[in-house]
């Protein structure tokens, strides 16, 4: 009886998961016809599988327009694989550092790598830098060091204690992000001219989105999902409690670090790509914790499929709602995103599961 | 028979607090030792020095005579367990995760559970009398539940030795004698408990060896019946008490 449970439990959670994925992949081919230029769903899977090798031999691509071919191939297709990079990252790192910190109301950004991202960008974008680095523009690099450069500082000033309390973590990240805000302000004020550029930035965009980019982000998110997935259990003890983490053999100083290493690098390139997306990190986490439970091994590889899902969607509502005009995808989700955590926090007091 | 736990000149600050003053210690052949003393006299300070938690400041703590700073965390894991006394987390696992935390230090590189693991967590979910909590949130089960589920933990860590921080002093008189009397059996059984207790009489009826601390220092250590008299608990806990010696008949065997 009690194998049969387990079993069961392993299995249905299995097929959920893909469901999921299957899920993501057909709402990934719908919304890649969706925009102001309407594809027919044939046409897409067409185009897709003329890219493929060996079967591109078999396909014709003749009676579908070549304006079309290059609106699937070049424009939605790399923005919607960005799109689930970026919201399979920030959902994974949300989830990770959620319960590291023990506290569920916290986001990926809390550790200080927003606003070094933001800052990076600012200097580049003061100083003009808009050169290219493989194809990989001075603002994301100048932004992804930024962030990192800020967790890593982060590190250090913590690496003082002699046992990591989580709530020093906390006051730290938003003292130093307090501190930075303020230096972009003060840098926005100095240069007037640039205020729009910069504003937009920070209000995020998968716009960008180009197969270069995605050689960069999905290696590190990739790296990232494996490091924090390995070590899930290790967060379900730091999340319990420290001394029980301690007392099932876990170095907890070097644990908290190997897991702010790994959701750090995965924000900064995420908002190093398309800038600052509000309230992913937070949010889904929370609705896979209510649906699947708390055991992070589910959380954070279920966190990451419904992050992907969810960002993939809102970024169709940013592309369609205000044709030909874009909306910054981060207003969308955090239209979304902020009635939802504050019904969220009503309900946590009476939470199920 | 090797010592199981022994202790020489321990020290311990925190900050610029002394917390523990000179500790000596050798237990060897006792299974059930309880930690005595008053508030603030440094029990908790010394089952978390000898788990680890909190490192050693000056002395030296044995483990089955190797230094405990030469065992890895995880070895260390598989030698003792610990309960502390309070916990709240913000999270809602349920019984079975927490519990399967115990097999943490057997598990490899990719941190996946084998069916074995379940098979011994639900092995000890029923010897504690508990599957019927298995899929529950630990945050919805009462003092005495949660108690015996983070013990059965520390039983999933299958270690020698298991380590408790007043692990009843918040219970009804009935989940009281139910903790303390699984903890007798799995001492009867050679497992080594070592438990704060703050139940005086308690600590008589279940304890073969009792450690009285008082202000970060050993008061005195000794078999129970010997130790616990007015003298001692006068100088231990500053009160006058009436000793009233009777047999201690177990409320629920009714045996002596």
């Amino acid at each position: 009886m009690i194998n049969n449970n387990y079993k069961k439990k392993k299995k249905k959670l299995i097929f959920v998961l893909y469901t999921l994925i299957i899920l993501l992949f057909l709402s990934s081919l719908f919304i890649l016809g969706i925009g102001i230029a309407k594809i027919n769903f044939f046409k897409i899977i067409k185009i897709l599988l003329s890219n493929l090798p060996f079967l591109n031999k078999l396909i014709i691509l003749k009676n579908i327009k070549y304006t079309d071919i290059i609106i699937i191939k070049d424009i939605r297709l790399p923005r919607i694989l960005l799109g689930i990079l970026i919201g399979a990252g920030l959902s994974i790192s949300g989830a990770s550092m959620q319960g590291i910190l023990k506290n569920p109301l916290i986001d990926p950004y809390i550790i200080g790598v927003s606003s070094g991202a933001t800052f990076g960008a600012t200097i580049a974008i003061v100083l003009g830098i808009s050169s290219t680095f493989l194809g990989f523009g001075g603002i994301s690099l100048f932004s992804f060091l930024g962030g990192l450069s800020i967790s890593f500082l982060i590190y250090y000033l913590i690496s003082f204690q002699k046992k990591i309390s989580n709530t020093t973590i906390i006051l730290v990240g938003i003292s130093i992000n307090l501190f930075l805000s303020s230096i972009v302000s003060l840098l926005m004020v100095l240069n007037r001219n640039n205020i729009e550029n910069i504003i937009l930035w920070i209000m995020g965009s998968i716009s960008s989105a180009n197969y270069i980019k995605l050689i960069f982000v999905a290696p590190i998110i990739i790296i990232g999902y494996l490091g924090l997935y390995f070590n899930s259990s290790n967060i379900n003890a730091i999340s319990v409690n420290e001394d029980i983490a301690i007392s099932v053999g876990i170095n907890i100083k070097k644990q908290i670090y190997i897991i702010l290493f790994f959701s750090s690098i995965i924000t900064s390139i995420c908002v190093a790509t398309s800038g600052i997306i509000g309230f992913v990190g937070l949010i889904i986490p929370h609705i896979v914790r209510i649906i699947f439970g708390h055991d992070n091994r589910i959380v954070i590889p279920f966190s990451g499929v419904i992050g992907a899902i969810f960002i993939i969607y809102c970024d169709l509502l940013a592309r369609t709602i205000l044709t030909p005009s874009e909306i910054p995808i981060g207003i969308i989700t955090s239209i979304i995103g902020a009635p939802f955590f504050i019904f969220l926090i009503y309900k946590n007091k009476k939470e199920v599961f | 028979m090797k010592s199981c736990v022994s202790i020489y000149n321990l020290n311990f600050y925190y900050g610029k607090n002394q917390i523990l003053k000179d500790i000596n210690l050798n237990i060897k052949n006792k299974n059930f030792i309880s930690i005595i003393g008053a508030n603030g006299s440094g029990k908790t300070t010394l089952l978390k020095v000898i788990t680890r938690i909190n490192s050693v400041t000056k002395g030296k703590v044995f483990l089955f005579e190797n230094d405990i700073n030469n065992y890895s965390y995880r070895d260390l894991a598989k030698l003792l367990s610990y309960v502390p006394q309070t916990i709240n987390t913000d999270f809602d696992f349920s019984v079975l995760d927490i519990v399967l935390l115990g097999r943490n230090p057997y598990l490899n590189f990719s941190k996946s559970l084998k069916y074995t693991d379940y098979e011994v967590v639900y092995d000890i979910l029923k010897q504690v009398e508990c599957i019927h909590l298995t899929n529950k949130s630990i945050n919805k089960l009462s003092g005495g539940e949660r108690q015996k589920i983070f013990i059965a933990k520390a039983l999933a860590q299958d270690t020698p030795i298991l380590l408790l921080d007043e692990p009843v002093s918040s219970l009804d008189l009935y989940n009281q004698i139910e903790i303390l009397d699984i903890l007798k059996q799995l001492s009867k059984k050679n497992k080594i408990i070592i438990t704060v207790l703050h139940d005086l009489n308690l600590a008589l009826m279940y304890s073969d060896y009792i450690i009285m601390l008082k202000s970060g220092k050993i008061f005195k250590t000794g078999n129970p019946d010997i130790l616990l008299n007015n003298k001692n608990i006068k100088s231990c806990f500053n009160i006058d008490v009436n000793i009233i010696q009777d047999k201690f008949i177990h409320p629920k065997t009714n045996h002596v």
